[in-house]
This record gives structure tokens, C-alpha cells and sequence, in this order.
């Protein structure tokens, strides 16, 4: 099902004197229950792409369009609050609170109720339990702060989770186990994960991968479905 | 979890980081607490004051004019009745106190006859009771009847009742010949009230009637002769007589007149003013009006002074306060760059974000605030008190308390007493709104800059 809708988009940098091309008239389709990954060198604009299908940022040209709406229209904001949940490299979590807290905030922010038991629920489901939601996150591992960045991006039931090298700062087998909880997320929730990633390894196990061409600004899509 | 959970858990999570805010705020709202209870002590004597010495204007003769006894004390009851015909005078107490001579025979029997405008005995002395007869009518009082109403004490001495024609009059030896002046009032009320006691001087066996000494309720323990009250207009004519008839013989009669300063209780302080406008140059020479305002701001110079630096050093504190803490805020947010990213980029609404920062200060600010109220009061209290103290002794010495002339003016040590610094709820209130709106002004700069941050260029 065509969840996220990709349509001409165009983007570009100031780039000293001129204008450096990031994307140019891009066109790509997102459906649910797939992991996507973004391959491309660096400086390529995968990030760029990241923030503008996570609202961060707005394209030049063209449009985005979540089940059928420009995401312009639903509000960047509101977007951002319901249906995209984020996850980052330097887990990028609230550093004097507990992952529960962490995970309550999102929660308190997309409006939902009766937080408590839901946010345990989701944390234990990616593998954290009551003991170490309720410690500070500063006093847990690189792998366990990711995994409540992940719960975190759960937190207000979004249809899209986007990521931006969310495996960079771990080891290798921590690296597995969180791409295997995105493609659980994926194929057990009917999510449509997209990550950003400088692995071939990582990118290996997405559906689809979209390499974006760093000259040209397009993406060739290599679909594994 | 909402943005005011968010705020309380950023205070007490980071106590060390906020401990700069709450050391600023603590010092600087000390200082405006200070500030304030010193104004408001001094608004309270301010006010205080004022309703001790009221809306009173005085009438009494220039110094200078005293100080040389160039004339006779008190202003003539023909004039002050112009004066107390305006509109604006609530009321008037006046009283012109002569001794005259009791009886013909006995040159030394004198009776302190008391002048008034009013017919109620108990304006004069206070819980008396006519024991006999009758108080005065405003007629008599207005046209200025020969009636006079004595003391029960006076009229025990004398054998007086009510009905009877009393002389009292002058006479003086000169060369060996009496000159001498009569005059009958009648007697209308016997009065029980003020205690007639004998004088310390003829204390003994024989009981004198001429110089007795009497304490009223009231303290006038400056009266020492059997006591009777007149219309002040009867009493005013014949000291004019008097003066006159002695003025024949060559004599110029200008003491024994007891002054009594006319008080005027005016309606407003627009009407004080009025008056200032209306009556200020036309009061025959050399009386003059002392005005209860100008009298006010003589006594309550120093206070006015102090109320200015404590609201100057107010001001100051609050500006400097709202730049400060806007500094000490905006580098506190400059380290928390990433948590407002994180909020912006789960989309939570800027209202809330902003709410959270202002919370955030305020209860770091409450917290302060807690120690500065006490703070605050305990050095108004130490430091305004002596100050005033040594203000007020300067200005009396510079000025000379004898250039009021008005019984009611204060004292440095009365004003001095009154002036209390207090935790009243009004300093505590006005407190919380002023520290509250200088933190809250604080935040504005700090805010308008989160609010302009990208998320993706913090988080990304």
C-alpha cells in the first residue's frame, strides 16, 4: 500500500557563489511493512532526504504526500507528532531522564493517555526491561540507548520510523540487533521503516535500498522483495 | 508526560546548572525585596502620618514677630470667622484664653476664661456633664452673648449659681490709682469636669481662692485659675477693650493672652489647597497659614528621600536583573540545544516548549524568591532604620523643629516608631509580581532565540 509519496522533488544548497543540486526531481514511493535503506556516498544528500520525509525540512520543488495528503497541508508539525517516529545516530535522547521518561515525553507529546504501562509495554517489547527503563539513560549502553531512541520513536504510533545511521555508533552485533528489530518492525507491525545507512551490510537486509547518486541526485532503486 | 513535568524534572535533575540562575535571582530579588519593603515602610509612615497630622491648616502668627512680642498672639475671631466660612472647612477648634479678675475687692482673683465656638461642653473637657443649667446656644455663640458656663469647682468657691450676673473685669494700680474696667456675664451652665485641685504655692491650712491649679482630662496643666468658658467673640472684644482702656493710661498691654492655635480640619487636600489659593495672602499681618501638607513633607522629607533610593535602586535592580538572568538563560539553553531539538523534531507544539522554559525559571525563581523575601526584610529592617533615624536627626538640625508650629507635628523618634518594616501581605504580593515579571521579562530574548532553532541543523 502507497504510503509515502515522493513526487518531483528538487533541493538545493548554497554552495559558496553557486547552487549545489541535491536532489533533483526525485521520485520515489514508500509503502508500509518494508525497510528501506538509503545508501549513498557522503555529501550525497541522504540525510537531506531523511529530513524532508521526516518534516524536518521543506523541498524547493515538488511534493510529498503521506496516504494522499501533502504533508505541507497536514502541517510539519502535526505530521511530525503522529506519524513519524525518529531515530538517530547519537540516540539523541534527553539526558537527565530515565528511558521510561524518555519514552513518556514522546508519548505526552503526541497526546496519548494512560502512559505508564504502554511506554513499559513498548520498551520490554525491543527488549528493555522496568529495571533499566527506569535508570538514567547516561548509565546505559550505546545499544540500549538506541533501543529506547527506537521506543521512543514508537512512542506515538507512527506509520513511518526514519533513521539516520542509526547503527554507526554500535558494534556489530548490536548492529544486528537493532536492524533486526526494524524489520520487525516492518514485517510483525506493518511499519514502513526508512534508514539511512553508510553499511552495505545493514542495507543488505532492507527490502528495498535506493542509492542515491551523488552527482546526479536520483536514486537508483534496487528492490529485494 | 506534559511540559510542566518536563520543567519540575530539569530542575531538580540538574540542580547544579540551575544553581547559577538561582544564586542571580536570589541576590538580585534580595535586593528589590529590600527595595521594596523599604518603600512600602516608608509609604505606611508616609500615610501614617498624614492621618495623624490630617488635613489640618494652623494659624498663628509669624516667629519672627513672636520672638520680638511686637504684637498681640492670637488673630482676632472676626477675622478667623472669614477664614472658617469657606466651604472646604470641615470643622475649627479655637479657643482665646484670658484670665480676668474674679472679684472687684481682691485684685488677685483671677478666672482663666476659656473661649469657644462650640456649644458642646465636652469639646472643651472631655467627659464632663452640665450639672446645672445649660450649654450655650449658637446664637449666643455667633453674636457673642455675655453668658458664660463655669466649673461645679468654680462655682462652689465662688457661691456662683446658675442665673447669676458675675463680674469680671481688670483693674490696675498705677500711681497709686486703680484703673479699672467691669463687666457682667451671666452665669448659664455649671459644669462637673475638670478637677480643680489647690495650688502648690498656697499649699496649707487656709484654704486661698486665688490661685488654684486644675488638671483637665485633656492635661492642660497650663491653666491655673478657676476655670469658665465664653463665646470666644465676648472674650475677644474685651481683651480688645481692655487694650484700648489701657492704651488710655499709657499702658500697652501685650501678655497674658493665651494663644490658641486655630486647627482648621479641612475636607481634601484640594480644599487645603484652595484655601492656600484663596485665604494665603489675605490674613491680616503677621499671621500666616501653616499647612499640613507643607508641615508633612518638612517632617517626612528624609523618608520622601529614602522612598526615592529604595524605588531608584528598585528600578536599577530589575533592569540589570532582566539582563542578567536573560544571559545566565540563554547560555543555559545553548547547552540544552539538543533537548529542544529532540521536542521540535517529536513535534511538540512551541507553546508548550516555551511553557516549560518559563516554568522552568520560575520555579528556580520561587525558590529564590522564598529566601529573598526574608532576606529582603531583614536588611530593610537593619539598614533603612538607622538610616532614617540619622536623615531625620539631620533635617531637624539643619531645619529647626520650631518652625513648625503645630502641637500634632510628630517627633523624629515617633516617626522613627512608626516606621516598621514588615512582611505585610501587600509587600509579600506586590513581591511576587514585581520578582515575577522581571524573571518573566527575562525569558523573552532567550525564548524568541529557541524558537528560532532548526532541528535539523541540531540534530542531524
Amino acid at each position: 500500500m502507497k504510503l509515502l509519496d515522493i513526487k518531483d522533488v528538487f533541493f538545493t544548497y548554497p554552495d559558496g557563489d553557486s547552487v549545489r543540486t541535491i536532489l533533483d526531481h526525485v521520485n520515489v514511493t514508500f509503502e508500509k511493512g518494508n525497510l528501506y535503506a538509503i545508501v549513498g556516498s557522503s555529501g550525497s544528500g541522504k540525510t537531506t532526504f531523511l529530513t524532508l520525509i521526516a518534516g524536518l525540512d521543506t523541498a524547493q520543488e515538488g511534493s510529498i504526500t503521506f496516504k494522499g495528503k501533502d504533508i505541507a497541508e497536514i502541517g510539519l508539525w502535526e505530521y511530525r507528532r503522529n506519524h513519524v517516529g525518529m531515530v538517530f545516530q547519537s540516540y539523541n535522547l534527553i539526558p537527565y531522564m530515565t528511558g521510561l521518561e524518555n519514552v513518556l515525553v514522546a508519548m505526552g507529546i503526541s497526546g496519548k493517555k494512560h502512559m505508564k504501562d504502554s511506554a513499559y509495554e513498548l520498551l520490554d517489547s525491543i527488549g528493555i526491561e522496568k529495571n533499566k527503563a527506569n535508570r538514567n539513560v547516561r548509565r546505559l549502553s550505546g545499544g540500549e540507548q538506541q533501543r529506547i531512541a527506537i521506543a521512543r520513536a514508537m512512542a506515538n504510533q507512527p506509520d513511518i520510523i526514519v533513521a539516520d545511521e542509526p547503527t554507526g555508533n554500535l558494534d556489530g552485533e548490536t548492529e544486528d540487533t537493532i536492524i533486526g528489530l526494524f524489520r520487525k518492525l516492518a514485517s510483525e507491525q506493518d511499519k514502513c521503516v526508512i534508514v539511512v545507512t553508510h553499511s552495505e551490510k545493514v542495507a543488505k537486509q532492507a527490502n528495498v535500498i535506493l542509492r542515491l547518486h551523488a552527482t546526479k541526485g536520483t536514486f537508483v532503486i534496487e528492490d529485494n522483495r | 508526560m506534559n511540559s510542566l513535568k518536563r520543567a519540575w524534572l530539569s530542575v531538580i535533575r540538574k540542580p547544579g546548572k540551575n544553581f547559577l540562575l538561582f544564586f542571580i535571582v536570589t541576590l538580585l530579588t534580595t535586593l528589590m525585596a529590600a527595595s521594596l519593603a523599604i518603600r512600602i515602610a516608608s509609604n505606611n509612615v508616609t500615610a501614617e502620618m498624614q492621618n495623624r497630622i490630617g488635613l489640618q491648616v494652623s494659624i498663628a502668627p509669624e516667629r519672627t514677630e513672636l520672638a520680638y512680642g511686637m504684637v498681640g498672639q492670637h488673630i482676632p475671631y472676626s477675622e478667623l470667622k472669614k477664614v472658617v466660612s469657606y466651604k472646604g472647612v470641615k470643622s475649627y477648634n479655637y479657643g482665646i484664653s484670658y484670665p480676668f479678675q474674679a472679684y472687684k475687692a481682691h485684685q488677685q482673683s483671677m478666672v482663666l476664661v476659656e473661649g469657644t465656638q462650640n456649644p458642646d461642653i465636652k469639646h472643651y473637657w472631655p467627659n464632663s456633664k452640665i450639672v446645672e443649667g445649660r450649654t450655650f446656644t449658637e446664637q449666643e455663640l455667633t453674636e457673642g452673648a455675655h453668658v458664660m458656663v463655669v466649673s461645679k469647682q468654680m462655682a462652689d468657691l465662688h457661691n456662683i449659681t446658675v442665673g447669676d450676673n458675675y463680674p469680671l473685669g481688670r483693674r490696675y494700680v498705677m500711681y497709686f490709682d486703680p484703673f479699672e474696667e467691669w463687666f457682667d456675664m451671666e452665669v448659664i451652665g455649671i459644669v462637673d469636669g475638670p478637677e480643680v485641685t489647690r495650688s502648690w504655692l498656697f499649699e496649707g491650712d487656709s484654704f486661698d481662692e486665688y490661685m488654684i491649679y486644675y488638671y483637665s482630662e485633656t492635661q492642660r496643666d497650663w491653666d491655673i485659675f478657676p476655670i469658665a468658658i465664653a463665646p470666644n467673640i465676648v472674650i475677644d472684644q474685651q481683651i480688645i477693650n481692655t487694650k484700648l482702656n489701657y492704651r488710655l493710661v499709657g499702658i500697652n498691654l501685650r501678655q497674658n493672652v493665651d494663644m490658641r492655635i486655630p486647627i482648621l480640619e479641612m475636607e481634601s487636600f484640594e480644599a487645603v489647597k484652595e484655601m492656600r489659593r484663596l485665604f494665603g495672602k489675605q490674613l491680616p499681618m503677621p499671621f500666616k497659614f501653616n499647612f499640613a501638607d507643607d508641615q508633612i513633607l518638612a517632617v517626612l522629607g528624609p523618608i520622601g528621600t529614602l522612598n526615592m533610593i529604595a524605588e531608584a535602586v528598585m528600578v536599577f535592580t530589575m533592569i540589570i536583573a532582566v539582563f542578567v538572568c536573560s544571559l545566565i538563560i540563554l547560555l543555559y539553553l545553548k547547552e540544552r540545544r539538543h533537548e529542544i531539538g529532540i521536542y521540535f523534531a517529536l513535534g511538540e507544539k512551541k507553546r508548550n516548549i516555551v511553557l516549560q522554559v518559563v516554568m522552568e525559571v520560575w520555579i528556580v525563581s520561587a525558590l529564590a524568591m522564598t529566601l529573598s523575601v526574608f532576606a529582603g526584610t531583614w536588611i530593610a529592617k537593619g539598614f533603612s532604620s538607622e538610616l532614617i533615624r540619622l536623615q531625620l536627626l539631620i533635617a531637624e538640625v539643619q531645619k529647626g523643629k520650631d518652625d513648625i508650629v503645630n502641637d500634632n507635628i510628630p517627633t523624629r523618634e515617633e516617626v522613627v516608631d512608626a516606621y516598621t518594616v514588615k512582611m505585610s501581605n501587600e509587600y509579600i504580593l506586590l513581591f511576587i509580581g514585581l520578582s515575577m515579571l522581571t524573571v518573566t521579562a527575562s525569558t523573552i530574548v532567550p525564548i524568541v532565540n529557541i524558537l528560532k532553532l532548526k532541528p535539523k541543523e541540531i540534530l542531524l
